[in-house]
């Protein structure tokens, strides 16, 4: 199946980028102009063109700032995640060129040259998307930031603030093979999708070094230009941050040397747990296939594979990607539609609208659901802000699940050294 | 050019003995190094580094070259060609005979894309701060670029480091007519007292790659060691 994204001028409708994923045909350029065209028809009516639904296809448009037009085409997602899929893209075409260019651009040949960059970047939100593809390198959420628990995590806290503290920055992050171990306080301050396009921007690119890349905030600055610089302190451990014109990059390396150099053995543990994602003190059910741990409040989750688990067949991704369908499919449209997350399809807005009850308090969507299929059963929890969904093998007993998974939540937590 | 380096070293007893350093045991690839850390030789090997910034226009293969470079085979991950965005630093570490003795290079790469360099302002002096050579990056598929590498060089010339001179012309191919001929090259290299380093990042390799780049990074280093002592024999004149 294939996902795609277009993506044009709102006035003249000229084709900015297509970016595909999947094993489909490249969409033709009149396919893309009726596209276009209907949304520009409705709204010469006064009309907002939202979406449409085909028997396994969905289509998305989202015009952005009255100048850029992006129309999603997806099988097999929802509507809600191509919605986020969408404000995903726009602000990654912010982060490269910043808002002015893309609201003025001063030629479209230039727009699009400069938007290439972006290329790589937009790739890897498709890869985010669940279209039924069975290889991927990695199951990714959308606009969650991917993470990893690590052993000594409280450790790396303290060194990290150590390392922010001499670049005179408040803006950083360690990341383990691209899954972010700590991050200081304002880090989570930004926006779930700015957050998400920095490590993008930061990884997408392969190994070297030190990057110095010069990114706008899509939501904090999408007129000033910040550095995003990064380092790679051990194979497959950099640290990240945001900075202003100084320190310059030679003196960065110079100050991440001075403070990561007496942690190599905490960075080489951390490097070691993955890809496993949490600490070895705590032990899995045989049951249990994998988990994804969220918290949908910060915006940030824990995707794990049970590795003491050998006798299931189905190949190590691909079973990820079930907790992942699991996830945008059930959790999304039934645990997490109360008021306090801004879903916002009208969909959901319509079948799960939050109701007083009778005591007065706000339905704030259902607390567990699951899925049995002949293969496996999934089963997700909620608990303040956490949603524990977990990736069972079929013969577990269907009511079992419940006290698996909250047994499971509860020593993942336990552990105060892990610091999530 | 001196001869002090010894080009065929790596496939010699000693250069073997000391190659499993540089792999990752576990995937049998080039083993990559963060700041903090160094191939495992013994400590009583000298370690030299090196500031070389990647000069070209934009799409000749700096990137590819660094990354074919480092171990990286068959340039960047899917062939297709993306601009670099501001500036990518990469640590090659590359173990040298010179004369009869084994020196470790650690050279830095510094890469940027011209586009980079005149949307941004601040990443061409990052690039030239302290730099110990200039690599100009031409294409033997393209003869404007060939063309440009004087400019190209006089312009870069011009810091106070007086850097080393590297070019490297990529796209290389043998046994076919190029845009650029040898005769041109060889012309090049009289005029500018330079070795034009030859590449192709897209080869295909059948032994273990790196001896299909140690070639290039022998003279890489050549060039570098070539300064250094030119260096050093002025101040002793000086004196
Ligand atoms: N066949 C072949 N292709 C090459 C070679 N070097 C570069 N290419 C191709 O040329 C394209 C551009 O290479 P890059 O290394 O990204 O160019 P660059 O100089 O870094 O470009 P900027 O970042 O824009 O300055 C890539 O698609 C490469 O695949 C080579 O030696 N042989
Ligand atoms: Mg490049």
């Amino acid at each position: 199946m294939t996902a795609h994204v277009l993506c044009l001028t709102s006035s003249g409708g000229i084709p900015v980028f297509v970016r595909k994923k999947g094993d489909g045909d490249m969409i033709t350029f009149s396919k893309m102009a009726s596209l276009n065209g209907v949304h520009m028809f409705l709204k010469s009516q006064n009309i907002e063109l939202l979406c449409t639904d085909m028997p396994d296809t969905n289509v998305v448009w989202k015009e952005f700032e009255d100048s850029i037009l992006l129309i999603a085409i997806a099988s097999g997602t929802t509507n809600n995640v191509l919605n986020r899929f969408l404000e995903a893209v726009f602000s990654a075409m912010i982060l490269i060129v910043g808002i002015d260019e893309i609201k003025n651009p001063r030629n479209v040949e230039r727009l699009k040259r400069d938007l290439r960059v972006c290329n790589p970047i937009i790739d890897r939100l498709l890869e985010c998307l669940d279209i039924g593809d069975r290889i991927c390198a990695k199951t990714d959420l959308v606009d969650m930031t991917d993470s990893i628990m690590s052993p000594e995590n409280h450790l790396l806290q303290s060194c990290l603030e150590g390392y922010m503290e001499c670049l005179d920055s408040l803006y950083g992050c360690l990341l383990v093979h691209g899954c972010l171990a700590v991050a200081t306080e304002s880090w989570w301050s930004l926006d779930p999708i700015e957050r998400k396009l920095l490590i993008i921007a930061a990884t997408c690119d392969g190994t070297c070094t030190a990057r110095d890349l010069p990114v706008f905030l899509p939501n904090k600055s999408p007129n000033v230009a910040f550095r995003l610089v990064s380092v790679t302190l051990v194979n497959h451990v950099e640290v990240l941050a945001l900075c202003g014109p100084t320190p310059e990059l030679a003196e960065t390396e110079r100050l991440a040397i001075q403070s990561w150099r007496s942690s190599i053995d905490i960075l080489r543990a951390a490097e070691q747990c993955y890809p496993r994602n949490f600490p070895a003190s705590v032990s899995l059910d045989s049951e249990i296939l994998g988990f994804l741990l969220a918290n949908h409040v910060i915006g940030k989750f824990v995707l794990s594979r049970n590795s003491q688990n050998s006798k299931n067949r189905v190949s190590g991704t691909h079973r990820l990607d079930i907790l992942r369908t699991f996830y945008y499919q059930a959790v999304e449209t039934f645990l997490l539609s109360g008021p306090s997350s801004n879903r916002d399809t009208e969909e959901i807005d319509k079948s799960v609208k939050p109701s007083k009850s009778k005591h007065g308090q706000v339905f704030e969507g259902a607390k567990e659901t699951y899925w049995c299929s002949e293969f496996h059963k999934c089963h997700a929890l909620k608990e303040g802000e956490y949603v524990f969904c977990v990736l069972y093998t079929s013969i577990v007993p269907t009511h079992t699940m419940r006290l698996l998974s909250q047994k499971t939540l509860k020593s993942l937590l336990a552990d105060k050294q892990v610091f999530w | 050019m001196s001869n002090a380096i010894k080009m065929d070293w790596l496939s010699s007893a000693e250069g073997e003995s000391l190659l499993h350093h540089f792999y990752a045991r576990s995937t049998n690839k080039r083993r990559f190094y963060g700041i903090l850390e160094r191939p495992p030789i013994p400590s009583s090997i000298e370690e030299v580094s090196y500031k070389i910034f990647m000069a070209g226009k934009s799409g000749v293969g700096k990137t590819c070259v660094v990354s074919r470079l480092s171990g990286i085979k068959g340039s960047s991950s899917s062939g297709v060609y993306v601009e670099t965005n501001g500036i990518k630093r990469t640590t090659i570490f590359w173990p040298v005979k010179i004369w009869d003795k084994v020196v470790l290079f650690k050279l830095q790469f510094w890469d940027a894309s011209e586009n980079s360099i005149k949307k941004y302002s601040h990443i061409l002096p990052a690039c030239k701060d302290k730099v110990d050579a200039i690599c100009s990056v031409f294409s033997f598929d393209d003869t404007a670029t060939f063309n440009d590498l004087p400019q190209l060089m006089n312009s870069m010339a011009a810091t106070k480091e007086k850097p080393a001179s590297i070019v490297v012309g990529t796209r290389y191919k043998v046994w076919s007519t190029l845009a650029v001929s040898d005769v041109q090259v060889k012309e090049f290299e009289d005029k500018w007292k330079v070795k034009v380093i030859r590449i192709d990042t897209n080869k295909a390799v059948a032994r273990p790659e790196i001896f299909d780049c140690s070639y290039q990074l022998n003279w890489i280093c050549s060039a570098l060691w070539d300064r250094d002592q030119e260096f050093i024999s002025k101040q002793v004149v000086q004196v």
